[in-house]
């Protein structure tokens, strides 16, 4: 993968249904969402979800980042590869109030990376809820360092940028033993 | 924060190792033959187990129940953190009953790895339990560069459906792990290894080759950098 000057970056944020990756996109991005959600045609737990992408654009120091929230369910597993292929990391994002698609997100995450080459952070959402798995307990379930795991709540511009910036700072080998706390 | 689920969902093996460095009770609610279960725990150590409120002293029923929970995946579940104390401890480690039952245990389809998702072997260091050893003697000498259901099903006289049983089982008792195509930290480089036991022996991790297409690390400096000035500094 060639890296040009200029060339917009790809960053993915992928996960289940209803884990907040339409949010994330939209609290991250500089520019107004290209959303492409239709009425669900089965009990997916909400009235609309994505059915292609949500997409969204952040500068960052003069270099464009586009992203990319792909669909969660099942059925769009062939497109993977394609999405992650040259992308500058990969987001992956579950409801820490929804244990039961642990197990599907940890499948998709287990393909991806062990077929990609591409950076990754987890980032367990809606942590301003009662009752919630915390960051570290899902990381232990995932079997991933607690550093590539982070609470954030989608709707908070700062929390979802500390998704990026630890995505990062872990390419360059930063901020692996340091407490992290959104 | 809380801990919480239903075994129809999680496997109770996956529920043992969020668990197992943590203190206090996990409750799974009619999980053993309609009966609730109640474990004390304490780093490891398995202090009491009480069946719909009645102790559990003997470790073969104490394995069996466990081996029940892995095998009937049933039962919402909750662990409530809490320092353990017990009159008469059990004094079993968690850990060392989960590698004698989770060779057995049966897994739901999705729980299964995908079929190309590719595994290495693991850390895991002691002996190979004996229900995985055989389809262990044949795995492991391919594990190497990584290799899936499918890799596997190519080579050896099993179905691809075999290969994702024997992928989750050896998985399971921490024989392998799913490979980072990224490298062994996800992030950082790390050159190729070959290990090669005896069957019935393990020890070690491959680990993944090194990632050929990072960005390069001038460009996410130079992202870090805009991004902690977006941010404020605040970091």
């Amino acid at each position: 993968m060639d890296y040009e000057q200029g060339k917009p970056l790809k960053l993915v944020i992928a996960g289940p249904v209803g884990a907040g990756k339409t949010t994330f996109v939209q609290t991250l991005s500089q520019t107004e969402v290209i959303a492409t959600e239709a009425e669900a045609t089965e009990d997916i737990g909400k009235k609309n979800t994505t059915v292609a992408f949500d997409f969204g654009t952040l500068m960052l120091g003069g270099q464009e980042l586009h992203l990319y929230g792909t669909p969660g369910q099942d059925r769009f597993n062939f497109m993977w590869d394609v999405l992650v292929e040259g992308a500058l990391g990969l987001v992956l994002l579950v409801a820490g109030t929804r244990p039961q698609d642990f197990a599907p997100a940890r499948n998709i995450l287990e393909y991806i990376t062990s077929r990609n080459p591409v950076p990754f952070v987890l980032g367990v959402t809606r942590q301003d809820s009662d009752r919630v798995w915390s960051a570290d307990n899902v990381a232990a379930y995932f079997g991933l360092p607690t550093q590539q795991v982070l609470g954030i709540n989608a709707t908070d511009a700062q929390s979802a940028q500390q998704v990026l910036l630890r995505l990062l700072e872990l390419q360059l080998g930063e901020g692996e033993d340091e407490e992290f706390v959104i | 924060m809380a801990i919480f689920g239903d075994l129809a969902h999680h496997t109770f093996t996956d529920v043992a190792k969020v668990i197992r460095q943590q203190s206090g009770t996990l409750f799974l609610h009619r999980a053993y033959q309609g009966q609730t279960v109640e474990m004390l725990l304490s780093n490891d150590v398995l202090q009491a187990v009480f069946i719909d409120g009645f102790p559990v002293m003997q470790p073969v029923k104490i394995r069996d129940v466990l081996f029940y929970l892995v095998t009937h995946n049933e039962g919402r579940y909750e662990f409530e953190e809490q320092q353990v104390r017990v009159d008469q401890p059990l004094n079993l480690l968690l850990s060392d009953i989960m590698r004698q039952v989770a060779a057995d245990a049966t897994v739901q389809e999705d729980q299964l790895p995908h079929a190309e998702t590719r595994f290495v072997a693991d850390t895991y260091v002691g002996n190979v339990p004996a229900s995985l050893q055989e389809k262990w003697s044949r795995i492991q000498p391919l594990l190497g560069a990584g290799v899936s259901a499918v890799d596997l099903s190519q080579k050896l006289p099993y179905s691809q459906q075999e290969m994702r049983v024997a992928l989750h089982q050896l998985r399971a008792v921490g024989l392998i792990a799913p490979q980072r195509a990224m490298g062994e930290r996800n992030f950082g480089a790390s050159a190729p290894q070959q290990h090669s036991q005896p069957a019935g022996q393990a020890t070690g991790r491959s680990a993944a080759p090194a990632a050929e297409n990072a960005a390069p690390r001038s460009l996410v400096k130079n992202l870090l950098g805009s991004l902690r000035r977006l941010m404020g500094g605040s970091r």
